[in-house]
């Protein structure tokens, strides 16, 4: 760009090289968690051995949500909220919302339903925040909140994964301006005749591809992280004085006229039946608030609709039934400001358009991950016997395999503890375990080269070893999960399969490009 | 339906134009030290239209998940196809 | 030697946790001059949706543009407006 002139680039340079090389790995660990994320649900179910049933709230929930509503405690009945679980249990959560120590927190009743006989198989009670993990999500649980805050404790951990987004967002945008050839350079494939260019073509070619998509994932991420931790606080602050309840109505869109009249909650199996018919799918949550109150709201949330970016809300009366309409995300009348919030869930999951998007999303993320270590791999040959960095290479190699090894050896954890009913700590335990292991062979093995084919081996090994372990402990076969709508765990146990096949390929049987160029390249000086 | 439909021929018409643009890119070919086709002036930015048309295309007739999928499919599968080394000899 | 080393210095803390806190202010007195919109939550939403680009600008702008002076001349004037706007909302509450 021409207003960058020589200096200005260097010092881009200088800020694009040192964060990447500084943060590059804990952002890889961060785009890589995110990039299997996309699969949350998929991997939830998947862990789970298969839904229960797909049924969930598109059943007679109407007697069994009353009857619970009569046994607690009416202050409960300011909010309750119903969903189903990847393993398909039911969940109703009724509470209210309590200032503690200056944060707010929900104290109210959970139970969870089985789906398929509406029995309660768990009640709790108490701040929401204390109830006891669920174990069949632990997996999909770890996975997520590694990409969401490093598994760091609020707002740390938030803070940190939003620092790595703009680390990335800051990279991204030098990335344009130091590359002044990028139209030109599109079509280039990496060139051999020396290992630095090498590196510089790869890590600039899928950098120059991927920048929409990285600016995009940044941006996105970096306010997720935010807002919450920083954003809504300080809004609060500058537009109600401090007051966060009140920002929360507002962003809410609560109705300011109460009504505390008692007044009968109308059938909500009508209210379900007739919002799937408005909308066309069946709703994934249903909300009621002031239940038994004469103004009593029902909110049914709506997944996407064919070729729709967003889901939606749709509000009905609540001693009524009568269809009040679609509810914005934020606010009581749609705006610009629902819609552009509306559209950062999209873009940052790629959860739209069903497994395609996911595919597409899940692929952009592991193309991040290849930026991310080929940059670093640039950082090391422009080093290239300077004994300052000669540890990097490994550490690269160790971080970029072991966060996949560390992750497998979580999920040997979850599916050998689920049975005995000690997933959360086991995923926790094996994570840890298979990072030790894999420090320990960073440090061991003696060349770089043999360190990659070493991890190679191991996720090789460990991949197939998930869906045989899951198989050997489930209840449920194939043939049982294929009858019961559970394609998607047989799918995945398949992929993971393929995945550790195909590691052994690449790194065994895989004739690398870089062979055929080492006479042109040579060996690197020592 | 219609957005998979949407998507795959957007996709195609761009991954198409993707491949074209790779075989006449002059860069490319002068850096494995072969002549870059004599072609008229209007065949690359010809090609770049068919690469981006469909985008504009998507966000007219106002497919927005198809016009995602296409950037996320378009951003991976175009790196992809640049990446492939050429040949030698061609 | 000592003034590059001076100068280095002040870009490092104008591009760091100068345009961090700028980026902060900018998302604190958004609400305070964001058009809010019938639904009137446009000023709330876009202050926290803009955070990144509020951050990212001046981080940006302090290392690209070569004449420091300017830099901590433009980059104090933007804090010194948005401290005011934030105060002033204060004030009116």
């Amino acid at each position: 760009m021409s207003f960058v002139n020589k200096d200005a680039s260097k010092r881009l340079l200088a800020v694009h090289g040192w964060s990447g090389t500084v943060l590059g790995l804990f952002l890889y660990v961060v785009v890589l968690t995110g990039a299997i994320a996309v699969f949350r649900h998929e991997i939830g179910e998947w862990s789970a051995g298969g839904a229960k049933s797909h049924v969930a709230l598109d059943q007679p929930l109407n007697a069994r949500l009353a009857e619970i509503a009569n046994q607690i405690d009416p202050e409960y009945l300011k909010s309750a909220f119903v969903f189903s679980r990847d393993s398909g249990e039911i969940v109703t959560l009724f509470s209210t919302t309590e200032r503690v120590d200056g944060e707010l927190r929900q104290r109210g009743v959970r139970t969870v339903l089985d789906p398929v006989t509406l029995e309660e198989v768990q009640r709790d009670e108490g701040y929401f925040g204390d109830f006891a993990p669920d174990q069949k999500s632990a997996l999909e649980r770890f996975i997520v909140r590694l990409h969401v805050s490093l598994h760091a404790p609020r707002p740390w951990g938030l803070w940190a994964t939003g620092i790595l987004g703009f680390v990335m967002l800051s990279a991204a945008i030098s990335g344009i301006l130091l590359h002044k050839n990028m139209i030109r350079d599109l079509f280039v494939a990496p060139r051999w005749s020396s290992l630095l260019l090498n590196r510089r073509d790869r890590h600039i070619l899928a950098g120059s591809w991927s920048l929409p998509f990285s600016f995009i994932l940044a941006f996105t991420g970096t306010f997720f992280s935010f807002a919450g931790a920083i954003g809504l606080p300080i809004v609060a602050i500058v537009a109600f004085g401090g007051d966060q309840e009140k920002l929360i109505r507002e962003i809410q869109g609560v109705p300011a006229t109460q009504d505390s009249t008692p007044a009968a909650l109308t059938n909500i199996d009508t209210v379900v039946a007739q919002s799937t018919q408005i909308v066309g799918s069946k709703p994934t949550a249903i909300s009621v608030r002031n239940w038994g109150r004469a103004d009593a709201l029902i909110t049914l949330r709506h997944p996407a609709a064919q070729g729709s970016l967003n889901g939606s809300l749709h509000r009905f009366a609540g001693p009524s039934g009568d269809y009040l309409g679609l509810k914005p995300n934020i606010g009581t009348q749609p705006s610009a400001g629902n819609t552009a919030v509306g559209l950062i869930g999209p873009l940052h999951f790629g959860t739209f358009g069903g497994l395609l998007s996911k595919i597409v999303w899940f692929s952009l993320g592991l193309a991040t991950c290849y930026i991310t270590l080929t940059g670093l791999q640039l950082w090391v040959q422009r080093r290239a016997g300077e004994a300052a960095w000669a540890w990097l290479p490994k550490t690269v190699t160790t971080v970029g395999y072991g966060t996949g090894v560390a992750l497998a050896s979580a999920g040997m954890g979850f599916f050998t503890a689920l049975p005995f009913g000690r997933a959360v700590d086991a995923t926790a335990f094996g994570f840890l375990a298979g990072a030790a292991v894999s420090i320990l062979l960073g440090a061991v093995v003696s060349t770089n080269e043999r360190l990659e084919k070493v991890f190679a081996g191991l996720l090789a090994i460990l991949l197939p070893l998930l869906p045989a372990t899951r198989m050997a402990l489930a209840e449920d076969g194939w043939g049982t999960l294929l009858a019961t709508g559970n394609a998607a765990v047989v799918s995945f146990d398949i992929v993971m399969m393929f995945a550790g096949a195909f590691i052994a390929y690449w790194a065994f049987w895989h004739k690398d490009a870089a062979a055929d160029h080492a006479v042109v390249v040579g060996t690197p000086a020592e | 339906m219609t957005s998979l439909l949407w998507f795959a021929i957007a996709s195609l018409m761009s991954i198409g134009a993707c491949l074209a643009l790779r075989f006449v890119d002059p860069k490319r070919r002068r850096l494995v030290k072969q002549k870059p086709p004599e072609l008229p002036g209007f065949v690359r930015p010809g090609l770049w239209s068919m690469f981006f048309l469909p985008a504009i295309a998507l966000l007219f007739a106002s497919q927005y998940v198809a016009f995602l999928a296409w950037l996320g499919a378009i951003s991976v599968l175009g790196w992809l196809i640049a990446l492939q080394p050429p040949k030698q000899a061609e | 030697m000592n003034t590059d080393r001076k100068k280095t210095l002040g870009r490092w803390v104008l591009a760091g946790p100068v345009s961090l806190v700028i980026g902060v202010l900018l998302m604190a007195s958004t609400p305070t001059w964001f058009p809010a919109g019938a639904a009137g939550v446009n000023n709330l939403a876009f202050a926290v949706i803009l955070f990144p680009a509020y951050w990212a600008i001046p981080f940006f702008y302090a290392i690209i543009d070569n004449n420091l002076k300017r830099v901590s001349l433009v980059l104090f004037a933007a804090l010194a407006v948005n401290t005011a706007l934030v105060a002033w909302s204060f004030l009116k509450a």
